[in-house]
């Protein structure tokens, strides 16, 4: 384990470097890797290259690995409070109830008094849908795989039908609607700095806040009675994760709407290679998530040029059979 | 109890920085984008972008790229084409598109990609009211003049757009004669219509949708000498209508948008099977007519096209089944 351990964080990394790489050189506009390369060593390029790159391409990609980063960190620490491998973000509701809460505030007009509103509305949103999905589930005591997944469903399912309503409403004024579409479908097209600078404050405090939470998410898995014994405050843990991947989550869906799957897929595959320590998932999976979410919109934006596949369709083409894999496997335990 | 209170300062700065990053509301908000406005004269001059900020214009823009069939429209009637660098894709299209056929292959057709157009160097890209906000607020963050038409949803809103597009092309004499090309044709039709009876008229696109008070549609259909039945519904713009109230407004003349270049008394084979027409007062009078889908959906100056052939086709003279 421990050479694994050793290297994968160069061969992370490298992977990360690679694809933001690729992310830079590859687009609908014909930008020549010799031309990424002149830019990167400070030399002279046409400054429609120079546009294309600095100001769409690169803010896309970093925006790409952060949203990557922060949802696959988000995944693995609610599977940790849920003691459920099949907890993500999109799966409990909590990236429908964020998306509600963006709606809202792009329905009532309060992103044009203020650009906060976005990010706060998704998180505040996202935050009461993760909350409730908890109450609902732990009110049995154990945490089961399926009341999990049916308070999920749930919430999700009246956020969803919540969403719908502002939609409707919304039509009367295409612009409005359009954008409002455009969220609920997912996806990068469109992003730039600001759209950056408006995530990475949020997602930074949700991501440290879990990182400083790693040992306890550890002693959580010995379950409720073991991380009590070693002095863990499991009530107060619980609270601050949920407020963590709130935020992240929150922050991810106001400015890329609903992508799904990140927070499933990722931390499920640095498991079965690094183990369930959260000291290496958590870190591991914020390398890994930024390149997956990295990759998977390289593969939108390349895959029926120059036109774009929105980036939850290709999450969801890799997360759905893993769900169902995982949904399988835990039947298989249980039975 | 501490550990909490921190998290929720950290929380709550967090959001303000956030709050403070995005420099433009626009982005989030397109509410916030504007319609241009251009002044007169000689270059430079100065034009009000879709962001509410005064740009100059030094010159004639020579790379003018279009990011709506409307904006090809406009551009193609009041620029020559060399100066034309991009035109939307859907401006060959001859179901949708009055400029088929007029665009020189010689000018780039375009999706209307961020990417695309910024490779193409414009001086000027000309948007629509409905075309992507983030696309439009990019475009201006990379410093890229952008006029943005407004919501036509008049003649006089048309005249604007015309007056603003020829005014930033240099184009303004041009501009002028076509708006007064197109006061003549609507005052003729005007004359032809005056003391004829006001038929209950319904236009329907795609089968379902009509259109209500603030549309092209409506005030052609006025000014055709028809009565808008769906104004009656008091909902503005376009909008779905559900079947029973469609049988309930008893259209006696029923216009329905077609992608066939000329209009024409619809037969039963052309009308949507979920409609009960033989309840309409214009089916048993066969007053159903197409109206190609170009002619109805201009929103440019070819919108007149639409006025002149409502006026014949809601004052025509009975006529027997098709």
């Amino acid at each position: 384990m421990p050479l694994r351990r050793w290297l994968s964080w160069p061969l992370l990394l490298l992977l990360g470097a690679a694809l933001l790489l690729a992310a830079l050189a590859l687009g609908s506009s014909s930008v020549s890797w010799r031309q990424v390369l002149d830019l990167l060593l400070g030399r002279e390029v046409p400054s429609w290259v120079r546009t294309i790159l600095i100001e769409v391409r690169l803010p896309r990609a970093l925006l790409a690995f952060l949203l990557g980063a922060g949802l696959s960190s988000a995944g693995a620490a609610l599977q940790g409070v849920f003691r459920n491998p099949l907890a993500d973000p999109g799966i409990l509701g909590v990236s429908a109830c964020g998306a509600l809460g963006a709606v809202l505030a792009i329905f009532t007009g309060l992103v044009g008094w203020s650009t906060a509103a976005l990010p706060l509305l998704a998180c505040a949103f996202a935050f009461a849908g993760t909350m409730v999905v908890y109450g609902l589930s732990a009110r049995a005591g154990a945490m089961d795989s399926g009341d999990v997944m049916l308070a999920g469903v749930g919430v999700g399912s009246l956020a969803g039908a919540a969403t719908a309503l502002l939609l409707s409403l919304s039509l009367a004024n295409y612009a409005i609607g359009a954008q409002i579409l455009q969220w609920l479908m997912g996806g990068l097209d469109g992003r730039g700095w600001p759209h950056l600078r408006l995530a990475l404050p949020v997602m930074m405090v949700g991501w440290l806040l879990i990182l400083a939470h790693r040992r306890d998410l550890d002693a959580l898995l010995l379950g409720d009675a073991q991380a009590i014994a070693i002095g863990v405050d499991v009530r107060a843990v619980r609270g601050r994760i949920i407020l963590a991947t709130s935020l992240i989550t929150g922050a991810s869906v106001a400015v890329a709407g609903v992508v799904g799957f990140v927070g499933l897929v990722v931390p499920h595959l640095v498991r079965m290679v690094l183990g369930p320590s959260h000291r290496i998932l958590l870190p591991a999976s914020t390398l890994l998530g930024g390149a997956f979410l990295l990759g998977a919109d390289l593969l939108a934006r390349r895959v029926i040029a120059p036109q774009e596949l929105q980036l939850g369709v290709i999450t969801a083409a890799v997360g759905a059979p893993i769900f169902v894999h995982l949904l399988v496997k835990a039947r298989r335990g249980s039975a | 109890m501490r550990t909490e209170a921190g998290i929720a300062v950290a929380s709550l700065v967090a959001l303000a920085l956030a709050g403070r990053a995005a420099p433009s509301p626009a982005l989030l908000d397109p509410r916030r984008l504007t319609a241009s406005t251009v002044e007169e004269g000689d270059f430079p001059k100065r034009m009000v972008d879709p962001g509410g900020r005064e740009v100059v214009l030094r010159a004639r823009p020579g790379r003018v790229v279009s990011r709506a069939l409307v904006a090809d429209e406009l551009l193609l009637e009041l620029a020559p084409p060399e100066r034309l660098a991009a035109l939307t894709y859907l401006v060959d299209d001859a179901t949708m598109s009055l400029a088929a056929g007029k665009a020189p292959p010689s000018i780039r057709r375009t999706g209307g990609g961020l990417e695309e157009l910024l490779s193409l160097e414009p001086d000027l890209v000309v948007v629509a009211e409905f075309s992507e906000g983030s696309t439009t607020a990019q475009l201006l963050s990379a410093g890229v003049p952008v006029l943005r038409l407004g919501n036509a949803g008049s003649f006089e809103a048309v005249f604007d757009d015309l007056r603003n597009v020829g005014a930033a092309l240099g184009a303004s004499v041009e501009a002028r004669r076509t708006i007064e090309q197109m006061q003549g044709r609507i005052e003729q039709v005007q004359r032809q219509v005056a003391g004829r009876p006001r038929p209950r008229a319904l236009y329907l696109s795609g089968g379902q949708y009509t259109a209500g008070p603030g549309t092209l549609t409506h005030q052609s259909l006025t000014l055709a000498g028809g009565h808008n039945a769906a104004a009656e519904l008091g909902l503005s713009g376009a909008f779905p209508l559900p079947v029973e109230q469609l049988v309930a407004l008893a259209p006696e003349v029923v216009l329905l948008a077609s992608p066939e270049p000329s209009a024409r008394l619809a037969r039963p084979s052309d009308l949507p099977p979920n409609i009960p027409w033989a309840e309409l007062p214009a089916a048993r009078h066969h007053r159903i007519y197409l109206v190609p889908a170009a002619w109805s959906g201009a929103i440019s100056h070819h919108a007149i096209r639409a006025l002149e052939a409502f006026a014949a086709l809601l004052h025509a003279p009975p006529q027997g089944p098709p």
